[in-house]
């Protein structure tokens, strides 16, 4: 096997759920201005849903819907119950509900699932396909073409249709935007089915691949935030970065080691996070 | 200091009144003998200690129904360390705090040898894992072959099958620490070359670390991963189609990681074993015996079949109950130990320790299993 | 929050209730358990100082507990003696935090939370990778230590504990509490009432990992083991989500949740697959109704019960009989002759000199030009007026002049001095800034509030004379009957005019209102109005922005108009609001 090549295609496949969760994570970032440490878990809850149902004997394509509907309805329930009440509590305090929902959520998911991981059958069967050296599931391939698939279709909602200028509009002036006629509880809820979608959408391709377990979660929303974060908090920007943090780990793991990942990578957010952050003070209030 | 020992009492009172209400027959008016015992029963080994806590506890009920030892009821309390030392180190305090006279250590590596300083001056502490090789001074006794001899077993069956080129998975754990430098002592000495990745515990891909070492040499990878994260490595494999035989660690011989695994079985699965799970292996018919009679026995209790976790936990709870028949006062902890270095401990197999070793197996009780049909059956060379 | 305050004799009596607390007979609560709460409650202490008193995210508080046994451990192994190893453990710790502070203290909220977090996942990270250093997974043995005893043990662990008490009452003690809350509450406010609100950040960061320090070092030989998972996040969440179960923010807090989540750890080792769903639940709920933790929800029933007399705290709205809400119009003619006189007036610069000059200012965000070579200057008593529509670069300009953004180019001058590349906590001496949201702190009084900033710009006076000095700006302002009133009772006109009383309270020489007249009562305008001209009188340039056009030409000297970020009239007010340019450019988009 080619390691490069291994490296590319392995970098892709992570690279492409992280696109698809700092989507999400962007988009409902944009509407509440409150980064969701929450967000990975509804990669692990449409995960474990999926993987239990399919258990249970349930057809798979249906186990697979009903796994991203529970994503979606889990942040969006999280948003309509203890966000969206509280809009007017400091970021800060929103932020700390969001970790209390996400250390609850690996709780009961513990408790429903067990610790193992679990794991469902693939969407695409047949053997890998093997390219310059390198080796690619069927399955990765279709989780990379959807991730940009999903990516372009949201960039297009986002800047042609009516909901993606008042998602903007929220964004921007909450208070304005709510003048001007936008519904903002309607575009809070659709940021956040928006969000468990995708998020519901990674577990549906990936954990075929890759087994979730109860605490997959936090690193998901890390991974995710890290992608969301290099890009500035731009969706289009946060798929790319998606793709390049996927790619740019695959690559210190493979020529670094497994135990230089960690350190490396965080190295590099927290340079990003200052780089991104220079001209950032008061959280943004100065500009107001 | 008095009120301590009087909450300590007050304590264990309370807990044997527990313990009355759940198993020990309660005409006893002897003191149990408190056993204690650490197994993560949750977190990334729960596969590891779940079923040598069942095995332990099963003992408990068996040694109790037949009127306990020396007319004493036995009590194992347990404690669940996570695998994590942290929680090892407080559990170990916890038990002798609570009058555990001997000790049972199910973990792996990491925790086990956080504890081993806590007991330096006794009591006798056991445990299965292979990758703890106690000073014969401690009191610290390990019942399975090391990962030394296992190692060793693995180069013997790669010479049969002519290979001398593999690959090999280590997680960045203890285990894995331990792994590479067995395989990095013992591989080059045997004219075996090698190709050797780490994996992280919290990794849910190995396709990187695969391809590193699945050359176009590489006729076998064996991943040094222990407990239910190996999954991930087995995963990976079936992901990038790999064709090599592929071996697991010796605490990945059980059901459970066969389960979890189940989906995703590569062509060949071998594992680093013991004998006894393949009982035609072992020569003694005494030993074949003891093996069926706990077979047996297991299923009738829980209805299911043993694998090598269970006959891990079996050494261990075997080693405690000879001590207790055979052996000297628990309350003098150096002559426990004396007597364990010189007195042969039966099991399925006969541990042996000595005043130099403190390891109750070697090479000759390890073999490479091959899972097939269902069960582990001795491993046909790789083709 | 008002534990904090709480007598010293309180805590003493606390503190010896925990060390007896061992013997006391509670199941499962042994020697060993209570010297890991006590280390557990001195680390949480530290996270306290930044988590709970300044509402810093800092999500890898945990590194700073590992990293000082590590380095401590790892000088052992080397040869040092336990104790050199020790300290040397501490000292390396505490510098490590003064750089991450450093580093991170400009970062807003979530970064600095995810720039901490990515510390915690870093050192965890490199503990592993080193084994031959640290011991990798396996954790780093240590062999001295554990012979010194169970009981001298906690004798240190509690030791250890009572001396981060004290240090947390000197930290926290009244006039720096006050410092401290406001940083937390406004960033903007703090640095504009002269608060150098960085380091302040940096100080009490750095100030947290020596508490952190002294418990991660404590845990490490008492222990016995370090792991590189003592370092890491989740360890780092499980810091911050005990903390809020036993309440941030308060002295007590840490201790309480240590001491439960320790305990819960030892009684609730059976029932491991609930544990987790217990705590996300605990933490979730005590995030959303018990921000103050257990202790918040405990205080009251304390204080009815054991401290019936408790002094030394606002009530709000305890004293509302006596003044009513807004001030009465015929207090107003005694600002006038109390102006003139006391430490907190102007009067010594000479009427009608140049105070501020701004000299051909420009700012472009991105591509925007928001301010295009503005120039003006305003001279000491006199109002200026800054007006123009939404968007002209108004508060852009009031940004500037304070320091919060830099020019792009051209420069600020006051008394002639360049003040444009001053941070802005340096200008706050000689300017005053209120709010068109007024920026107060809720939780503190009125007075406080205004002592604040003397606080900051009058440092040198003692607490006694500062509280005079402010109370005497309250006076002047007709605004003394609401000293002692916590400012989240006011209503919003008040709110306004406290605010404008701490901006120009310490003679500054320019005051900044931004839209002073927004949400005030008619009433409340002529109070306003009377106050301008009180603060004109004392030799103080008063720049007023304000959309009320008809209130700003009943106050304002002269002023300037922006559109568009360029000046298009400036002069006397009266005249150039009636310039057909202004008209047009100003009034065409109000109407």
């Amino acid at each position: 096997m080619n390691l490069f090549t291994q490296s590319i295609y392995s970098g892709l496949t992570s690279g492409a759920v992280y696109a698809l969760l700092a989507m999400g994570l962007v988009i409902a970032f944009r509407t509440t201005r409150v980064v969701n440490l929450a967000h990975g878990e509804s990669y692990a809850v449409a995960g474990l849903v999926i993987a239990m149902l399919d258990r249970a004997g349930l057809p798979l394509a249906l186990a697979l819907g009903s796994g991203v509907l529970i994503a979606m309805a889990y942040l969006w329930a999280m948003d309509r119950v203890l966000l969206r009440p509280r809009s007017s509590w400091p970021v800060a305090s929103l932020i700390l509900i969001t970790l209390g929902m996400a250390f609850l959520t690996r709780g009961v998911l513990l408790v429903v699932a067990g610790v193992d991981p679990l794991s469902f059958p693939r969407l695409v069967a047949g053997p890998p396909l093997r390219w310059a050296g390198g080796i690619l599931p069927r399955q990765a391939l279709l989780l990379i073409v959807t991730s940009i698939v999903a990516a372009v279709a949201v960039a297009v909602f986002l800047g042609r249709t009516r909901f993606g200028r008042q998602l903007r509009a929220t964004a921007e002036h909450p208070d304005a935007a709510q003048l001007m006629g936008v519904n903002v509880a309607a575009t809070r809820a659709a940021a956040f089915l928006l969000a468990g979608g995708l998020g519901g959408l990674a577990a549906a391709l990936l954990v075929p691949l890759v087994p979730v377990d109860f605490q997959t979660g936090l690193g998901m929303t890390l991974r995710g935030f890290i992608a969301a974060a290099l890009a500035g908090m731009v969706p289009g920007a946060a798929v790319l970065c998606g793709f390049i943090l996927g790619l740019f780990e695959a690559f210190v793991t493979s020529y670094g080691g497994a135990l230089a990942s960690d350190p490396v990578v965080f190295v590099v957010l927290i340079v990003a996070a200052l780089w991104r952050s220079r001209s950032i003070r008061f959280e943004g209030r100065a500009r107001a | 200091m008095k009120t301590r020992k009087r909450l300590g009492a007050l304590l264990a009172q309370t807990a044997w009144v527990v313990a009355i209400g759940s198993g020990v027959p309660a005409a006893w008016a002897a003191d149990p003998i408190n056993i204690g015992m650490i197994a993560p029963t949750t977190g990334v080994m729960a596969t590891v200690g779940q079923r040598q806590l069942a095995t332990a506890q099963w003992w408990e009920g068996e040694v109790n129904g037949k009127g306990g030892i020396k007319g004493r009821p036995v009590r194992l309390i347990h404690c669940n360390d996570e695998a994590n030392p942290e929680k090892a180190v407080s559990c170990v305090r916890d038990l002798l705090a609570r009058g555990s006279v001997l000790l049972i250590n199910s973990s792996v590596t990491g925790p086990i040898r956080a504890t081993m300083p806590l007991i330096r001056n006794g009591p006798v502490m056991v445990t299965p894992s292979p990758n703890v090789m106690p000073e014969p001074s401690s009191y610290v006794f390990q019942t399975s072959p090391s990962d030394m001899d296992l190692t060793r077993a693995l180069v013997e069956y790669l010479h049969r099958s002519k290979v001398d080129s593999i690959g090999v998975i280590a997680a960045t754990d203890a285990s894995g620490e331990l792994g590479v430098n067995t395989v990095k002592t013992l591989l080059p000495a045997s004219s075996i070359k090698f190709h050797l990745a780490r994996i992280d515990l919290r990794a849910t891909d190995a396709s990187i670390q695969l391809a590193q070492v699945a050359k176009s040499d590489v006729r076998l990878i064996y991943s040094t991963y222990s407990g239910g994260g190996a999954a991930t490595v087995v995963k990976s494999f079936n992901n990038l189609g790999l064709e090599q035989p592929l071996v697991v660690s010796y605490a990945n011989l059980s059901d459970q990681f066969i389960a979890l695994i189940r989906n995703d079985m590569p062509r060949r699965l071998l594992g680093l074993g013991l004998k006894g799970v393949v009982p035609e292996l072992l020569a003694d018919p005494a030993e074949r015996e003891r093996v069926a009679y706990f077979a047996r026995a297991w299923q009738q209790a829980k209805g299911d079949s043993i694998d090598q976790l269970n006959l891990n936990a079996l050494t261990l709870v075997d080693t405690i109950e000879a001590i207790l028949r055979n052996g000297p006062d628990t309350a003098d902890a150096a002559a426990v130990k004396a007597w364990l270095e010189k007195t042969p401990v039966r099991s399925f197999q006969t541990l042996r320790f000595s005043p130099q070793s403190h390891i109750g197996m070697n090479e000759s009780h390890a073999a490479i299993l091959e899972y097939k049909g269902g069960r582990w059956v001795p491993a046909p060379p790789v083709q | 929050m008002s534990v904090s305050a709480r007598p010293v004799v309180t805590v003493v009596v606390l503190s010896l209730l925990a060390v007896a607390s061992p013997w006391a007979g509670v199941p499962g609560w042994t020697l060993s358990v209570a010297t890991v709460a006590a280390f557990t409650a001195l680390a949480l202490l530290g996270l306290n100082l930044v988590f709970g008193v300044l509402g810093m995210l800092a999500f890898g508080q945990a590194a700073f507990v590992a990293l000082p046994g590590y380095v401590a451990g790892m000088l052992e192994v080397a040869g040092l003696p336990t104790l050199a190893a020790v300290l040397a453990g501490i000292v390396v710790t505490v510098l490590v935090a003064a750089l991450v502070a450093r580093i991170f203290v400009h970062l807003p909220g979530t970064y600095f939370a995810v720039g901490t977090l990515g510390f915690s996942f870093v050192v965890e990270g490199l503990a592993r990778a080193f084994p031959e250093w640290t011991g990798g997974a396996s954790g780093l043995v240590f062999a001295t230590g554990r012979d010194i005893g169970p009981l001298a043990w906690y004798a240190l662990s509690v030791s250890a504990l009572l001396a981060g008490l004290v240090l947390w009452h000197l930290t926290v003690r009244t006039d720096r509490d006050r410092r401290l809350r406001t940083v937390r509450h406004d960033e903007l406010a703090a640095a504009v009432i002269g608060i150098d609100v960085a380091t302040v950040k940096v100080r009490m960061f750095t100030l947290s990992s020596l508490f952190c320090a002294v418990a991660g070092v404590g845990l490490a030989y008492y222990v016995g083991v370090l792991v590189p998972e003592g370092a890491g996040v989740n360890r780092s969440l499980e810091y911050v989500g005990t903390l809020l179960l036993g309440g941030a923010g308060s002295m007590l807090g840490p201790i309480v949740g240590a001491a439960l989540v320790q305990w819960l750890f030892v009684v609730a080792g059976y029932g491991k697959q609930f544990e987790l769903l217990l705590y996300g639940a605990a933490f979730l709920g005590a995030v959303l109704y018990a921000r103050h933790g257990l202790v918040g929800l405990a205080a009251p029933i304390w204080r009815r019960f054991v401290e019936p007399s408790d002094s030394g705290r606002v009530k709000p709205a305890a004293h509302a009989g006596g003044v009513g809400p807004t001030p009465s119009p015929s207090m107003v003619p005694s600002v006038a002759s109390s102006v003139a006189q006391g430490a907190v007036t102007a009067g010594t610069q000479p009427a009608m000199s140049e105070a501020l000059r701004v000299e051909r200012v420009s700012k472009r965000f991105g591509g925007v030009q928001a301010l295009h070579e503005v120039s003006f200057s305003v001279c000491h008593g006199e109002v200026f007026a800054l007006v123009g529509p939404n968007g002209a670069g108004k508060s852009t300009l009031f940004n500037v002049i304070c320091g919060v953004e830099p020019p792009s180019a051209g420069q600020v001058l006051l008394e002639g001095e360049r003040i444009d590349t001053l941070p802005i906590h340096e200008r706050a001496s000689r300017i005053g800034r209120a709010f068109q949201v007024a920026r107060l702190v809720p939780g503190l009084s009125v007075l406080e509030n205004v002592v604040t900033r003397l606080d900051q710009i009058a440092r040198d006076l003692p607490e006694g004379m500062r509280r005079a000095a402010a109370l005497r700006q309250l006076e002047q302002f007709g605004l003394q009957g609401l000293a002692m009133h916590d400012v989240g009772v006011l209503a919003a006109g008040q709110h306004k005019l406290v605010d404008l009383a701490r901006a120009a309270v310490g003679s500054p020489r320019v005051v900044l209102l931004d839209e002073p007249a927004v949400g005030l009562t008619a009433d409340e305008l002529d109070h306003l109005r009377r106050l301008l001209m009180e603060l004109r009188a004392s030799g103080c340039a008063v720049v007023v922005v304000e959309h009320n056009i008809a209130f700003v030409s009943s106050v304002a000297d002269r002023g300037v108009v922006l559109d568009g970020g360029a000046l298009i009239a400036a002069g006397d007010f009266a005249t150039i609001i009636r310039e057909p340019r202004v008209l047009e450019a100003y009034f065409g988009v109000l109407s």
